[in-house]
């Protein structure tokens, strides 16, 4: 189907493209002009050229289709087949991220080649293993955070604002928009702890941090709301299915 | 267009005007959400832009330049939220599902009843912020505004929101050929994100393809940079929307020729 749709993907991930792409010309023409941000060139210009990439894998948007799975009884098909009934949504993710990857990547590779002198890359492949691994840690807490705000369908008729709002704030926080480590030092204790940035910002720190020993709290703070996710995930779709109603269940 | 058929458009016009007004009004809470989330989207675009010039240096001046562009996108994003985008991001499905019929049986021109029927009020609350951004940043870098400079302003915004609706059009109208084309709104509204940022720090390349062909600069940095150096010819303004009214309305004809409607 995507094949048959295949400008709608071409669109669509020009659109992912767009903003980072926005962001690094501003930011390097700023620093063309005196700026003086608190990182290098390099780092940003590596930051802003991965960016696009990391937030389409670690991407999710089950919410919406969950909710209305809920809302207008669909559920019940998945309730009695002998699976979870988040099998399909998984799926759904990994092979749309597939079919994605196959229009992103050349993009993600021409900025990089146009940035050449200025994007770097660690060529030691455990850098590369341990981005593999935040990603896929990344990817699994924000389908998390999807299935509780999905989940919400079974209390509330509309869960449409509360997932606008939290992609608002995801956006923001998660460092798709500008690099956390330029936003102001006094959020620094917030930006540390907030989940978002382990979605996006952590994932291409993996490979621009020049020493992995700093990396070893991230890591433990990743793991930590990925667990907290997953079981917050778990406690409300349990406590959701008590209270669910569709015609047949 | 005769004289006849604009004044029932303007009649149409101001009658869905109303009936979004009073659907708002129905559904409050909706609407109130509705500009939460707008006033939220604001914030998260603006914030980027004001970190960035943070680091710009002694320079005042460029400070300045991107608080007046961010009032001045507000404002334009605002309007062009309110009255042009929702029908544009319907238009896709319109084409597919072939709703587009129901436009052109209507005695009132297509584009319009296709495109600007659909309005959504609670959007304009972004304009207020965009005016009270102006408002307070003229205020407090003391720019002593004339009656030059606030029309300049007032002229390249308005003139800037037809340009990028125009264009943003161009972008959706591909429906006619290509089959979905839907998330080229997204595109769209992403583009546009470059019209906050001070223009002097894009390439030079890249600022003249923003006030030219996709005109992201024409409603942001290059209106505010009208208030404080009100340069740019004023008779240049009508020259910019004719021109992409007329690339639009050319890509709407010869779109309009290829239609398979699901009747005919």
């Amino acid at each position: 189907m995507l094949a048959h749709y295949r400008w709608w993907l071409v669109a669509m991930q020009a659109s992912v493209v767009v903003v980072p792409l926005i962001s690094l010309l501003a930011w390097r023409g700023a620093m063309a002009h005196g700026a003086e941000p608190p990182v290098t060139r390099d780092y940003l210009t590596t930051y802003l050229v991965l960016v696009s990439l990391v937030t389409m894998l670690t991407s999710s948007w089950t919410a919406r289709f969950l909710a209305e799975s809920i809302r207008l009884g669909h559920l019940n098909a998945w309730l009695v087949r002998p699976c979870s009934t988040h099998l399909a949504a998984v799926a759904n993710n990994v092979a749309e991220k597939i079919a994605k990857l196959v229009t992103l990547l050349p993009v993600v590779v021409l900025l990089a080649v146009v940035f050449h002198r200025d994007v770097e890359l660690p060529e030691s492949p455990g850098r590369w293993l341990l981005f593999g691994w935040t990603l896929a840690m990344g990817g699994t807490m924000t389908f998390g955070f999807d299935v509780v705000v999905g989940s919400l369908a079974f209390w509330w008729d509309e869960v449409a604002a509360v997932d606008r709002f939290r992609q608002l704030a995801a956006l923001f926080f998660s460092g798709a928009l500008i690099p956390l480590a330029v936003m102001p030092h006094a959020w620094g204790p917030f930006l540390q702890v907030q989940p978002w940035g382990y979605a996006v910002a952590f994932p291409i720190r993996t490979l621009l941090e020049p020493d992995a020993a700093t990396l070893r709290t991230g890591l433990a703070v990743q793991t930590a709301w990925v667990l907290l996710t997953l079981v917050a995930a778990r406690l409300v779709w349990v406590r959701g299915l008590r209270r669910y109603s569709g015609v047949g269940a | 267009m005769n004289r006849r058929t604009v004044r029932v458009t303007v009649v149409v016009w101001l009658k869905l005007f109303r009936q979004a007004v009073a659907r708002d009004l129905q559904f409050r809470s909706q609407t109130w959400l509705h500009l939460l989330a707008g006033l939220g989207e604001l914030i998260v675009g603006i914030l980027p832009v004001l970190i960035l010039t943070g680091f710009a240096g002694a320079d005042p001046t460029v400070r300045q330049a991107a608080v007046l562009a961010v009032g001045v996108f507000a404002f334009t994003t605002g309007l062009m939220d309110c009255f042009v985008s929702p029908g544009l991001r319907r238009f896709d499905s319109a084409i597919r599902k072939g709703e587009l019929d129901l436009a052109l049986v209507r005695p009132l021109p297509t584009f319009f009843y296709a495109v600007l029927r659909w309005i959504q009020p609670a959007e304009l609350g972004r304009c207020v912020s965009g005016v009270a951004i102006v408002v307070v940043a003229a205020f407090t870098f003391d720019l002593g505004l004339g009656p030059k400079a606030l029309v300049a302003l007032t002229v390249w915004a308005l003139a800037g929101t037809v340009a990028y609706g125009a264009f943003w059009a161009d972008l959706a109208l591909l429906a006619f050929w290509v089959r979905s084309i839907e998330p080229v709104n997204d595109l769209a509204a992403a583009w546009r994100g470059a019209g906050q940022y001070p223009r002097p720090f894009f390439p030079r390349t890249f600022q003249v393809v923003l006030v030219s062909f996709a005109p992201a600069a024409l409603v942001g940095s290059f209106p505010a940079e009208q208030l404080t150096d009100p340069t740019a010819a004023l008779v240049l303004a009508p020259v910019v929307v004719l021109a992409s009214c007329a690339l639009t309305t050319l890509i709407w004809s010869r779109g309009l020729v290829r239609y398979d409607s699901a009747s005919s």
